[in-house]
């Protein structure tokens, strides 16, 4: 019975929006909404009897503001999602905010996500918006950016673009528990108590990137007072517990684009500076805990992350290659993690039927784990308001934490 | 009377004779020289105007793309910018084009609102169709008088216009088309026809204007058609609410445009 109510609210709630937002619709010609309905269909290969099944209504409502020479925009991004198989309903408003233009800058306020650098799908300079990494499997590259609340204001000299960004709350990547109840050292428990970092203006984080659109270059050159968005795995030994913390990062970087023929080179690099890792504490050294040299498991470094991309297009063909690098500065044997962390990437993709059919094979391997993943998918537009997209996620080579699954979905748009 | 009756003589004879002098210079223009005028046609310094590109397939079936484009001709460099607004699933996206005098090849960039990300995208292959129809890059940008050598062929009445039938074959053979024949308006100049031929020489694709009219002074093609012979499909492309020399600020061509959309 109850279940049937819950059912019967999403449903209530969904129809009054639909309402709501037809009426806005046709009320003001300057407002737009676009309605998305999926049917998604998640198989895990590797549990054969676990599969999702969530039914996904997405709203996107957008209303051009003219008032009195004040130009700007407000849009609202509510999504409903009804697990079918776990019948629990959920909702979310993926992107909120109000954007005023004036003539030198544009002023936007409230939540909303943004990408930055030249790199696709792997992260060096495009840190504002933390990462959920319980999505499973990323169907589409947004779902895996958290929407950050921030005031973000962007000025145009000479038509390039400074943007600066302020986020009163931190908000931390969204980490998979079952990853973390995995990896607990024998004997220890998770303790939460330093987790969160404390809502106050001294907290806050400031996001700062200059782009420029070029002739021959493309251009962004950014800097970062921010929090690491991944908390590091502290050790209380005495108390035989495990303490997530996240810490402070100071971060300048840049990136930049150029086209050479039939070749577009694409380069990004950030300097992190604050960033903790873990150290690997010998049983022999525990003999004198607590001085001992890392008390806690952590040490403080600084570190390097670059990228180097190439596109190429060939007959209609899309070939993308990314060689990405993690160095860590001044480095200590003792640290678990590796001196050099690299990983690749590699995407083909190419349309048929004009455009109708969209194929494409990504493979992303980690060198350093020697974890090889590939991610194929095909999608065909039946309409320009149906779509079927099928695709899979698969670990071919390594020990993937990620299980292997394959989906299939119907999209309605209308 | 008499003075009159002179006078109106001496003008209709000029009249008769500055039109004659005229057909027989038009009538003596070579291949290049008539392509010099296609090219050399008024096109203002800037245009907006709203686009509706329909995809037909040999089925008959249509999808509708929408949207909406700026251009405007700032000397050393020429630049494009195009804002799709249907269907749904391409709303928001965004494609500009600078196209330079010299021989530097174009600068291109698209914005995709779900990656929330301006792509720099190579220009190299302008043989690539675009957003799936039957128009190459190629097709919709603008090619130079000294990339083709033109030939005449005849004179001949195309569907009530005299018109001139130009071969243009192209100096580099690496060209996607082996060549393409235009029909030219003697009238306005205005491309009525063209025939593109693959490596092959086979006949590819037609190109015919449907409709075209005087917009601000300016002869403005506000229908044409491409038809892909060898697939069986076609696109048609209208224009609606076009305006010239509106003075299209340059900050119309820019990142922040991009990312507003219109």
């Amino acid at each position: 019975m109850k279940i049937l109510n819950k059912k019967s609210l999403v449903i209530t709630i969904s129809l009054s929006l639909i309402l709501v937002t037809a009426i806005f619709a046709v009320n003001s010609k300057a407002a737009y909404v676009s309605n998305s309905l999926i049917s998604r269909y998640v198989y895990d290969l590797d549990q054969e009897d676990t599969f999702k099944a969530p039914l996904i209504y997405d709203v996107g409502y957008e209303k051009k503001i003219n008032y009195e020479n004040i130009f700007g925009k407000f849009y609202i991004n509510p999504t409903f999602k009804y697990d079918l198989d776990r019948e629990k309903e959920s909702m979310e408003i993926k992107e909120g905010y109000l954007e005023i233009y004036f003539s030198e800058f544009d002023l936007r306020l409230g939540k909303q996500k943004l990408t930055w650098g030249k790199s696709d799908g792997l992260i060096v300079t495009n840190i504002v918006n933390p990462r959920d990494y319980t999505v499973h499997p990323v169907v589409e590259f947004s779902d895996q950016m958290q929407s950050v609340n921030s005031i973000k204001t962007n000025f145009y000299p000479q038509n390039d673009n400074l943007e600066i960004i302020f986020v009163p709350e931190f908000k931390s990547a969204k980490m998979d528990p079952k990853l973390l109840a995995d990896n607990l050292p024998e004997g220890f428990t998770k303790n939460n108590s330093n987790k969160d970092v404390e809502s106050n203006f001294e907290n806050s984080e400031l996001f700062l990137k200059y782009s420029s659109l070029g002739q021959n270059i493309d251009y962004e050159i950014m800097a970062a007072y921010h929090w690491d968005d991944i908390p590091t795995l502290h050790k209380d030994f005495q108390n035989k517990e495990i303490k997530p913390e996240h810490h402070r990062l100071s971060s300048v970087g840049g990136s930049l684009s150029t086209m050479q023929g039939p070749f577009v080179f694409r380069g990004e690099g950030v300097y992190n500076s604050g960033k903790y890792f873990n150290v690997k504490i010998a049983q022999s050294e525990m003999m004198n805990y607590p001085n001992i040299e890392y008390p806690e498991g952590v040490v403080e470094k600084d570190e390097i992350k670059w990228m180097a991309g190439v596109d190429y297009n060939y007959e209609g063909y899309l070939f993308s290659s990314q060689f990405m690098q993690e160095v860590i500065l001044d480095y200590n044997k003792k640290i678990k993690k590796d001196e050099y962390s690299n990983q690749m990437t590699f995407l083909v993709q190419k349309d048929f039927l004009r455009t109708k059919l969209n194929t494409e094979i990504n493979f992303h391997y980690n060198l350093s784990d020697e974890v090889l993943m590939a991610k194929p998918a095909i999608s065909y537009d039946y309409s320009d308001g149906i779509n079927f997209k099928s695709g899979a996620n698969l670990n071919l080579d390594g020990e993937s934490p990620k299980s292997d699954v394959i989906y299939f979905q119907t999209e309605y748009l209308f | 009377m008499k003075r009159n009756m002179i006078l109106i003589t001496v003008l209709t004879i000029m009249v008769a004779v500055t039109g004659l002098t005229v057909n027989a210079l038009a009538e003596d223009l070579n291949g290049k020289e008539i392509m010099e005028r296609v090219y050399e046609r008024e096109q203002g310094e800037d245009r907006e105007a709203e686009m509706k590109m329909i995809l037909i397939n040999k089925f008959g079936d249509k999808r509708v793309r929408e949207l909406k484009q700026f251009n405007r001709d700032f000397g050393e460099v020429e630049k494009k910018i195009m804002f799709f607004t249907a269907p749904q699933d391409i709303r928001g996206t965004s494609f500009m084009n600078w196209t330079y005098e010299d021989e530097r090849e174009d600068s291109q960039w698209i914005y995709l609102p779900a990656l929330r990300k301006i792509k720099r995208i190579s220009s190299e292959n302008k043989s690539d169709y675009f957003m799936g129809s039957d128009f190459t890059y190629d097709d919709l940008g603008e090619r130079q008088l000294e990339e083709d050598t033109h030939t005449l062929l005849r004179t001949e009445n195309f569907e009530g216009e005299e018109c001139y039938v130009v071969e243009n074959i192209p100096k580099n053979d690496d060209y996607m088309y082996s060549k393409t024949i235009i029909w030219v308006s003697k009238d306005n100049w205005i491309g009525l026809k063209k025939e593109f031929y693959d490596l092959d020489g086979e006949h590819l694709k037609t190109l015919r204007v449907n409709d075209h009219k005087e917009i601000d002074g300016i002869m403005t093609i506000t229908e044409s058609e491409m038809h892909n012979i060898q697939k069986e499909h076609r696109t048609v492309l209208e224009l609606d609410e076009v305006k010239y020399n509106t003075d299209i600020s340059e900050d119309v061509f820019t990142e922040r445009k991009m990312k507003m959309g219109i």
